[in-house]
């Protein structure tokens, strides 16, 4: 059953610009916006907001729209300019400042009301509604070096003694750093106990090996990995590097 | 204005399942990409990768202009698999529900643990109506009506209602309702209404089954009926 018989203290908060509209008045089409909880609205504020008192537990933020011509009412040709008044209602029950999070991304909802359709005609038709902003070959890079990985830990499950969770938290950590390099071929590989080995092969005859060890070793920490990048079988530069620090600079290594 | 409940025509335009993890996902497994592109049997123009959120498969929203205003003609299906939550977002229940079993599947035919370990907080199951007044001519009054705008200000001859969003807690712990409204574009007589029923305390821990989401859809659908509607239009 819904419950619709509290008595809640609501803040109301003014978001637009109707400084010229006096408090009484504000308040009195606040109120009866609300007539479905019969509003017992007590201006109590400045400018910065008024409070009020509604005898049940609900929570709502219209948006209303006051036209100054009957006509443009009557053609559906709305002056909007008039003014808006947007505002928000915030139950001091334990409800307060629970943040009801789940809906998933409103911008998918285009031209489903009429509203939506107004807000649509100032966006881009084509615009995607998703940002897929990593580079297109990122999830392919990713999705080898996983494979990589799954066929490694059929064969040589045994050079594991740490848990499953853990090397494939370590093991995406890494992966899902070096996918963002545009490479042509990849492969990964465990090495002999608890470490993998991440090969990358470039467009330019460059090789780079990055090893990455799922425990803490003497002289290469948790956060490190250990580099290698090889030209025409030749290597070029080698060290034991923090990842991020190694992501800044992979790139400019890439290059030279 | 007197309405009855009889008189008011509900179609469904959209649903969606959004789950928040317990705990944030650390990783995400990519899925095979022909698995990706054919999720939603649309294998030309479904796009899928990596982003700040986490794995997205999603179809393109297919629209028109139509007298300078954008119609949607096909609303496209996404999924987000998500590092802080999962989501997915159909036009019709049958789509929604064969498109999550066979995400499901597949995720666990990847890497069965991840999906043991997929633990949620809070569920939501999100609908998008239509909500058609067979008997009555203009909504924006009828909302006008209901909600008991007038303006006292001779500055000001009508007032007009475009958008209410309410919330309606519900006595189970953590559970309530959202409710969004606003007049349904290119039809004088409908609502479009979106209504977030919001379990606080997911109801089960892990992640639903197919036929617990159908469960709770139907229960959703049965509550806009029974309850949200005859409180619209004060008929409880």
């Amino acid at each position: 059953m819904i419950e619709l018989n509290k008595t809640q203290n609501i803040k109301i908060k003014k978001r637009s610009n109707y400084q010229n509209i006096p408090a009484a008045t504000f308040c009195t089409i606040v109120g009866m916006s609300f007539g479905i909880i019969t509003a017992n609205a007590q201006a109590a504020s400045s400018d910065t907001g008024f409070s009020g008192t509604f005898n049940n537990n609900v929570e709502i933020s219209p948006t209303l729209y006051c036209f100054n011509k009957k006509d443009e009412i009557e053609n559906g040709d709305w002056d909007q300019s008039a003014f808006e008044v947007c505002f928000d209602l915030n139950i001091n029950n334990e409800f307060d400042n629970e943040i009801v999070d789940e809906w998933v991304d409103p911008n998918i909802f285009k031209s489903e009301s009429f509203l939506s359709r107004e807000r649509n005609l100032e966006e881009n038709i084509n615009e995607s509604s998703f940002d897929l902003s990593y580079q297109e070959y990122y999830y392919d890079n990713l999705f080898k070096f996983k494979k990589a990985f799954d066929e490694q830990l059929i064969k040589y499950n045994h050079f594991l003694t740490v848990d499953l969770e853990h090397a494939q938290k370590d093991f995406y950590a890494t992966a899902e750093k070096l996918s963002s390099l545009n490479f042509s071929k990849a492969t990964a590989e465990f090495l002999d106990e608890n470490s993998i080995k991440f090969s990358m092969r470039f467009s330019d005859n460059k090789l780079l090996m990055v090893s990455k060890s799922f425990v803490e070793l003497p002289d290469v920490n948790k956060s490190q990995i250990v580099y290698s990048i090889f030209e025409n079988k030749k290597r070029i530069s080698s060290d034991v590097l923090e990842i991020d620090t190694f992501m800044e600079n992979i790139k400019e290594l890439l290059t030279v | 204005m007197a309405i009855n409940s009889s008189e008011i025509e509900i179609n469904p335009l959209s649903f969606a399942y959004v789950s928040i993890w317990k705990k944030n996902l650390t990783f995400i497994p990519p899925l095979d990409p022909t698995f990706c592109k054919s999720l939603f049997g649309s294998p030309q123009t479904t796009t899928y990768g990596f982003n700040i959120n986490g794995l997205t498969i999603a179809e393109p929203m297919q629209a028109t202009m139509q007298n300078n205003a954008v119609i949607v003609n096909k609303l496209g299906a996404n999924l987000v698999l998500g590092y802080q939550r999962f989501s997915i977002y159909t036009a019709n229940l049958d789509s929604l529900l064969s498109v999550y079993e066979k995400f499901m599947a597949e995720l666990k035919k990847n890497d069965s643990a991840f999906v043991t370990n997929l633990k949620q907080a809070q569920t939501g199951i999100n609908i998008e109506y239509e909500l058609e007044f067979k008997k009555t001519e203009k909504i924006i009054d009828f909302l006008t009506e209901r909600f008991s705008l007038s303006v006292n200000s001779p500055s000001f001859i009508s007032i007009g209602v475009l958008d209410v969003r309410f919330q309606l807690f519900e006595q189970e712990k953590e559970k309530n309702i959202t409710i969004h409204l606003q007049p349904r574009a290119n039809m004088s007589n409908a609502l479009f209404c979106s209504a977030n029923d919001h379990y606080g305390i997911s109801p089960t821990e892990s992640i639903f089954t197919q036929s617990q989401l159908n469960t709770y859809i139907t229960r959703s659908r049965e509550k806009l009926k029974s309850q949200i509607i005859p409180f619209l239009i004060n008929k409880v």
